[in-house]
């Protein structure tokens, strides 16, 4: 049997009715959660697990993972209109996203965020279809230095990306990594900077995090003066994308679909850092940058394709290494392996109707999220036009439901409050804020790959530039910093040669 | 209270370069591992010298643009509703477990719509009712999260 056929195969166990049903009860879940402010793919995928222990291996895997590309679709909602990230895969999409919902475009973000994500999440599940054993083995070659070096590169992608001065991105990105250190050390369990609490020895919750800075911290510098946020009223002519945001998505669509099914292989941050990698390409590739920030269609095209892009390529390491690329993952292996189901190398020959089952179950989900996804566009949108006197108040009371369903701990709710409270100065002292979350999703990883790196070279910090992989990640970072470098040199040689040359008034003069 | 950018960033460079000292200081203290192997403290410590560098230089900046400038706009912090809404918030994650999630959902909306949004009292009253009920109903009986239930039965 050669791939197409037992693909075939699996499409036989996908369109039974009954994994038909569970997998459109997996996508609805997952928008539903997606959708909700701090409810993302994690809380969806572990309020349903137990649910699914009676269902055969193959339809639970199928439900489950029909929740986690689901969420990856809804998260996208309420980053474009409430600015309130479900996750960090959709830090980037907030910022271009949301401004054009505050220029009466919300209509547009989503569609193009929804025919993205289905571009993006078919192409990645092909990918995971033709090229999942041999890209698995490759990938076993990433060792802890060349996972630095990618963690630095893709710290230093969003340097650049970010809109504020650099030192204080770098202070953004620093205090970020800081914050991930709160708790137990990875590798001794010695307990750092916890102040002898043992609440604090699993570090801060992300969730109560993110919801702060974006969230909380957005609707106290709207609350200043509500007067100014007029309820938006779309017209159905404004639901509809024009022709140039078509234009300027499909390149974006394309470029993303790659950056997020490449980095999807890399274990740990994979969906988050595809996003701002995605971000920064079309920002560079741009012919307006200076729109990015502002509302650029290719800036919310990008990230949820490339989001949506590492669903099927970080499928690939769970299923034929057993590794959990990304949180989410973790929770289908644990499903897989509650039901009998080891994956690794030997899942596609003991378990073929789960493997291919789930691969062909993931194009018929694409299919159901699009139109799942698509004629909500309308009613999502209508959020907007309730006043924000009743607008702020219900969307911090979900926040607060949703920060609580996570952990039933109410001092995250306080976490939540207390980094509102810190997004809402930093951003009135002009401070990017998506920076310092970002490092906060990289830090554990990138503190135990190089420990880890330093510890198998017995502290020869050379060893970190040994292997090909950290050569080629550590090569595009030298690349980047002398373009920088070059850029910065050209345009203070424009600004030395624009102040050399007498002004207008001089001339009369 | 109010205060220019520069000055606002220079506040926060100096809570940077305090927090940096702190962490430097903590991380020194952290167990060392076997020579050549990084311990605990290693990472922070690497973290607190660049963002004490990063507070150092943003001080310096700061420093500089208020020498140069003297008609910088100011930056207000005094918007009760911001105040209001951020204890509410704190009350709220106080109050959630003793009083269950109906009443304290409720008296949280309820001091929102009226202080927040300026909504008439009759208003604020019944909509925070309904909402708090509302969003019991959706996330105990549609999602099947576990919420708080207090002294209320509900």
């Amino acid at each position: 049997m050669d791939t197409f056929d037992y693909l075939m195969s699996g499409f036989a166990v996908a369109t039974r009715p009954d994994n038909l049903l569970f997998c459109f009860i997996g996508c609805l879940w997952g928008t539903i959660v997606g959708v909700l402010p701090g409810l993302g793919p994690l809380a969806g995928l572990t309020l349903l697990l137990p649910l699914t222990f009676k269902l055969e291996p193959a339809s639970a895997v199928i439900m489950l993972s029909g929740i986690f590309y689901g969420a990856m679709y809804g998260g996208s909602t309420t980053s474009i209109l409430l600015r309130i990230p479900g996750e960090a895969a959709s830090i980037m999409t907030c910022i271009d996203g949301h401004a054009m919902a505050k220029q009466g475009r919300a209509g547009p973000a989503l569609v193009v965020a929804g025919f993205g994500s289905f571009i993006g999440g078919t192409a990645s599940v092909i990918g995971l279809t033709l090229f999942a054993p041999p890209l698995a083995q490759l990938m076993l070659k990433v060792g802890p230095a060349a996972e630095f070096a990618l963690m630095a590169l893709a710290l230093l992608v969003m340097g650049f990306v970010s809109s504020g001065p650099p030192v204080k991105t770098l202070a953004m990105i620093v205090l970020g990594l800081l914050i991930a250190t709160i708790g137990l050390d990875p590798l001794s369990g010695y307990p750092r900077f916890t102040f002898g609490r043992i609440e604090l020895s699993d570090g801060l919750s992300f969730v109560a995090m993110a919801l702060g800075l974006f969230g909380v911290s957005e609707i106290l510098l709207n609350l200043e003066d509500p007067r100014n946020v007029k309820p938006i009223r779309p017209t159905l002519a404004s639901l509809v994308p024009k022709a140039a945001d078509m234009r300027a998505s499909a390149p974006a669509i394309a470029r993303g679909t790659v950056i997020g099914f490449v980095f999807g292989f890399v274990p740990g941050i994979s969906h988050v850092v595809s996003t701002f990698v995605s971000y920064a390409v079309e920002r560079k590739l741009s012919r307006h940058p200076e729109e990015f920030g502002h509302g650029a269609i290719a800036g919310v095209a990008g990230p949820e394709t490339a989001n949506n892009a590492t669903t099927g390529s970080a499928m690939i390491p769970l299923l034929v290494l057993g590794i959990p690329a990304i949180p989410a993952t973790a929770i289908l292996l644990s499903a897989l392996m509650i039901h009998g189901v080891n994956p690794g190398p030997q899942l596609v020959s003991e378990h073929p109707q789960v493997f291919w089952g789930l691969i062909a179950s993931m194009y018929i989900g694409n299919l159901m999220l699009l139109a799942l996804n698509l004629p909500l566009v309308g009613l999502f949108v209508n959020l907007l036009r309730i006043p924000y006197a009743w607008l702020a108040p219900g969307v911090l009371l979900i926040c607060v439901v949703g920060i609580y369903s996570v952990n039933a701990n109410t001092a995250e709710i306080g976490i939540m409050a207390a980094f509102g409270l810190i997004g809402y100065v930093l951003r009135k002292l002009e401070f990017d804020c998506a920076p310092l979350l970002l490092a906060v999703v990289i830090g554990d990883r990138m503190e135990v790959s190089l420990r880890r790196a330093l510890i198998i070279s017995e502290g020869n910090w050379a060893a970190l530039a040994q292997d090909a992989f950290s050569r080629i990640f550590l090569g595009a970072i030298v690349v980047l910093v002398a373009l920088q470098f070059i850029a910065w040199r050209l345009g203070l040689r424009r600004k030395d040669l624009a102040e050399l040359k007498p002004t207008d008034e001089e001339k009369r003069t | 209270m109010s205060l220019t950018l520069p000055r606002g960033e220079a506040a926060v460079a100096a809570a940077l370069a305090v927090l940096a000292a702190y962490v430097l200081w903590e991380a020194a203290h952290m167990p060392a591992s076997a020579p050549g192997q990084p311990g605990p403290g290693f990472f922070p410590a690497i973290l607190g010298i660049v963002l004490f560098t990063c507070g150092a230089v943003l001080l310096w900046q700061s420093w500089r643009t208020l020498k140069r400038s003297t008609d910088a706009a100011s930056i207000s912090f005094r918007y009760p509703r911001v105040w209001i809404t951020l204890a509410a918030l704190v009350a709220m994650a106080g109050a959630l477990e003793p009083l269950g999630f109906v009443l304290a959902a409720t008296l949280f909306l309820l001091v929102l719509l009226r202080f927040c949004g300026g909504v008439g009292w009759t208003a604020a009253g019944v909509g925070s009712i309904v909402l708090a009920v509302a969003a019991w109903s959706f996330f105990v009986f549609t999602l099947g999260v576990a919420l708080p239930r207090g002294i209320f039965p509900l």
